[in-house]
């Protein structure tokens, strides 16, 4: 049947990016400024106790290279994710955690909640401020999007909450009683996987688990939206519970890893809308195979720029804002002949 | 009649930003019925339409099968009812067959989403047959034109295969044939035992090919029952302003809407 | 503060003192306007030739000349106040060097001098005896010289009796800095008698490290610093990760407590030999193996 071959398609490219995030994991423990071939990383894994090379190489694969490898697909995943569900969400392309201004809402909470001490309270305030950053820029625009729903309107609410919540988190930076310069803003502005360590992982790992958890289970309910809010609900969805859920998922996903990375940007945006045509446009579908290409996209990025820094580290939000704000470009552009 | 309804709308009000949209709507529909919703633009047509549907607040009562449709769980009215909205924007480029086949969500469970498969690619099949547009299968809705998408929401709705269709404006941007096609598939669901309320705009078809009609002007209800007593030239002049040629053919009557009947309200209603 | 600080300030005093009766006429005026020139300032030139020294010099969290510098008014470095001064001398650095009222100064004759920087001991001797020749105290030159040679001998002359030949010291800031060849930490490094350890891990001048790095190639000895700008949250990552944090407890570690205390300039004997304090009670308490 004509239908059925749409249904094989799908399983395809998951596996594809499976094996992709697979050689990448490999390569990505393979770089790093100490120089350890492959013989020596199986080496250093199986005999780690043999001498006191494999050892420093076990530490440096296990404290250094692995701790970032899982924070990469962690985050490239919790993008990736949000990002779809958000464009399932409000029916928008354009919509994206780093665009409308969720990820740079975190980073705001995040920023408070180090410079101003709070962090030394628990240590699980930090990331409950960046998701509580997350939450509320996420629910402004979901209030926006009900009561001026024009996707021009989301989209420029959108970037104004981000320029804002970029200003204050300068201002917050520029007031704190302990100091901040220049580059800590920038660091958190930009994100990095820079000497991320697994106590980070700990801090983040669980509520990007039951954020990702709450993003997968809503896919039938985004396809139902295919077909306009009233239908949908007419078909069972609980519209307010289906956003409360996206909502929810993507602050604590999203929230949680900028936390622990500070903002990147334009995963979420980039590969739901390169992986959509490969599920035939199914917001469902298109969930696990955003969060499977976030990860290979941010891990590439990661290890495209561990190869290209020499003695300084590039950003890593600088290399997905490189290959995204064209590809933003690209599909702004495609679109004009489309909306209206 | 002795037969208990299907549906039953007792006082049905609904109030959206402090204005009175419908202003106690009573309504019964039995099983194999097709009752035709008429009125002008902003009778309430289609909030009538929603509030059946439960997609709007509303005061009265609003009964399925003699069960309070508030009390019903969302998954278990989506399998009693299918609403169609009168126009959607395209949303997404999925194809056809899977456009139509969001329609079998409500049968599905949300973890196991290819359950019952046999016997949804059944109905999704059966839908698409049935509004004549097999061979567009594999098309992606945004390439299609106005009425084949038209027909592609009537075939999503159909695809639920509930006991109870709210169509509104089904046919509004079709052509006469397809026109034609749909309330005569409309005319058959019904006699198969379902059936529908849909909004009509086109008085010979509702004539035609509705068992009753109901009327509404200004969120009342002017007139119900059979077409013969409610599309009289009173009623006609009274609520839509026009002055109407009514015929007959093959033993059944036509009406078309031939001059306006008070040139000032009309240009009124115009500028409104 | 280390010994030989209070030495020197009490030789300069008296040297001051005694040479004032004769010259202080001649003697050229001084504002100063920046925290180091403050404190070749204060080393080199007479009391009487000071007229203000920077705000920063009497801020005892970042001077270690707090006291003696709260004798004199104090300045931000601005043109109006160095106008409304009207040395014979501005003391400055590099950057201040470019300030845009430099023809306004010409034309009262005010001459701006650059502290110079130096990068090793050698440079040390001749920038000082340099700038003494230039506030016209070529004798206190001399004197403060023989000084810092002295005591320079006297730190190598204890490399043995510390028991560290050949041992290596990395140099760490809190964001993975640290400073290979040609730089005042390396001539702090060179004079406790250590090998520097980014050097061999091939830094030159200032730049940064990878942890992996590190890790891999541990050295003997740590010496941290509390950099004050480094301490910010982002920057701070790598003193913070596990990793790094066994290493420091594995290996001994000396600290600088702040090193923008120091200048590059005769004063990196007071760190090296504050830091070879450090390291007699290091091995007293831990015993010699160490």
């Amino acid at each position: 049947m004509k239908g059925q071959t749409v249904y094989r398609r799908y399983p395809w490219l998951n596996s594809g990016l499976v094996i992709l995030l697979l050689l990448l994991t490999l390569v990505s423990l393979r770089i790093g400024p100490v120089s350890i071939s492959t013989s020596e990383l199986i080496n250093a894994l199986v005999h780690s106790q043999d001498s006191n090379q494999t050892l420093r190489h076990n530490m440096i694969l296990i404290e250094l290279r692995l701790p970032r490898l899982l924070l990469a697909i962690l985050v490239g995943g919790s993008l990736g994710i949000s990002g779809a569900a958000l464009q399932g969400l409000l029916r928008n392309p354009l919509a994206e955690p780093g665009l409308i201004g969720v990820s740079s809402c975190a980073g705001l909470g995040a920023v408070i909640c180090l410079y101003f001490g709070l962090s030394t309270l628990s240590i699980w305030l930090l990331p409950t401020m960046a998701m509580t950053g997350a939450a509320l820029a996420t629910l402004l625009l979901c209030w926006i999007g009900r009561h001026h729903a024009g996707n021009l309107t989301l989209i420029l609410s959108g970037i104004a909450l981000s320029s804002l919540a970029a200003a204050l988190t300068s201002l917050a930076l520029n007031l704190a009683p302990s100091p901040a310069d220049v580059q800590d803003m920038v660091l958190w502005l930009l994100g990095s996987l820079n000497y991320r360590s697994f106590n980070d992982i700990q801090l983040c790992f669980p509520f990007v688990l039951i954020g990702l958890i709450l993003l997968m289970s809503c896919g039938a309910k985004l396809d139902a939206l295919t077909l306009g809010e009233a239908e949908a609900q007419s078909l069972g969805v609980n519209l307010p519970e289906l956003q409360r859920q996206i909502i929810v998922g993507t602050a604590l996903s999203v929230g949680s890893c900028v936390a622990v990375t500070g903002t990147i940007g334009f995963v979420g945006l980039v590969v739901p809308h390169l992986l959509r045509r490969w599920v035939d446009y199914h917001p469902s579908r298109l969930l696990l195979s955003s969060a499977l290409g976030g990860a290979v996209l941010l891990l590439a990025a990661d290890i495209a720029l561990r190869l290209l820094s020499s003695t300084q580290e590039i950003m890593l939000g600088v290399v997905t804002a490189l290959i995204g704000a064209p590809f933003f470009l690209f599909l702004v552009l495609q679109q004009k002949w489309r909306v209206p | 009649m002795s037969v208990k309804p299907l549906l039953s709308a007792d006082n049905v009000y609904v109030e959206l930003q402090k204005r009175k949209i419908l202003r106690g709507i009573s309504l019964c529909l039995c099983k194999g019925e097709l009752l035709g919703l008429l009125g002008p633009n902003g009778a309430g047509k289609s909030t009538l339409m929603k509030a059946l549907a439960q997609l709007l607040p509303y005061r009265g009562e609003i009964r399925c099968m003699g069960r309070s449709l508030q009390q019903v769980p969302a998954i278990e009215r989506a399998r009693l009812i299918a609403y169609l909205e009168q126009s959607v924007q395209k949303g997404w480029p999925i194809k056809v067959h899977d456009y139509v086949a969001l329609g079998r969500l409500p049968h599905r469970s949300t973890w196991y989403r290819n359950m019952h498969r046999d016997h949804d690619s059944k109905a999704v099949k059966i839908a698409i047959e049935q509004v004549g547009l097999g061979s567009l299968d594999d098309r992606p809705v945004v390439e299609l034109s106005g009425g084949e998408f038209a027909r592609v929401r009537l075939a999503r709705a159909l695809a639920v295969q509930t006991p109870l269709l709210l169509a509104d404006e089904p046919v509004s941007v079709l052509d006469p044939f397809h026109q034609l096609q749909v309330m005569e598939l409309l005319r058959r669901l019904c006699c198969d035992g379902r059936a529908g309320i849909v909004v009509l705009h086109d008085l010979t078809l509702a004539s035609r090919f509705c068992d009753r009609l109901l009327l509404l002007d200004k969120g009342r209800t002017v007139a119900s029952g059979i077409p013969r007593q409610v599309l009289t030239p009173v009623n006609l002049q009274q609520v839509y302003q026009v002055q109407a040629m009514v015929g007959e053919h093959q033993q059944q009557s036509y009406i078309l809407p031939w001059s306006c009947y008070s040139t000032e309200s009309s240009s009124e209603e115009k500028y409104r | 503060m280390p010994r030989g600080l209070l030495q020197i300030s009490l030789l300069c005093c008296l040297l001051s003192v005694g040479a004032a009766a004769g010259q202080t006429d001649r003697l050229p005026t001084i504002v100063s306007t920046h925290l180091c020139a403050d404190q070749l300032a204060l080393s080199l030139a007479a009391p009487e030739q000071i007229i203000s020294l920077s705000y920063k010099s009497q801020d005892p969290k970042r001077s270690r000349y707090a006291v003696s510098a709260q004798a004199y008014p104090a300045n931000r470095g601005s043109s109006e106040e160095i106008i409304q001064f009207k040395p014979n001398i501005v003391l400055a650095s590099r950057r201040w060097k470019n300030h845009p009222q430099q023809q306004q100064f010409d034309m009262l004759d005010i001459r701006v001098i650059v502290v110079p920087l130096s990068n090793s001991w050698q440079e040390v001797f001749v920038n000082t005896q340099w700038l003494a020749d230039q506030v016209g105290r070529t004798e206190r030159g001399h004197t403060l010289i023989l000084e810092v040679q002295r005591r320079l001998q006297a730190l190598r002359e204890s490399e043995s009796m510390l028991g560290k030949p050949e041992k290596s010291l990395l140099y760490l800031r809190p964001n993975g800095g640290s400073s290979g060849e040609g730089t005042y930490i390396d001539m702090i490094i060179e004079a406790l008698g250590f090998r520097n350890h980014a050097s061999t891990l091939g830094l030159k001048g200032w730049g940064q490290l990878a942890l992996e790095n590190i890790v891999m190639y541990p050295p003997d000895y740590f010496l941290l610093t509390g950099h004050v700008r480094d301490n910010t949250h982002g920057k701070s990552r790598l003193s913070r990760h596990p990793l790094l944090q066994e290493l420091l407890d594995q290996h001994p570690v000396l600290i600088l407590p702040s090193d923008t205390g120091y200048c590059a300039d005769w004063q990196i004997i007071d760190a090296a030999e504050y830091l070879a304090e450090q390291m007699i009670v290091m091995i007293l308490a831990n015993g010699k193996d160490q």
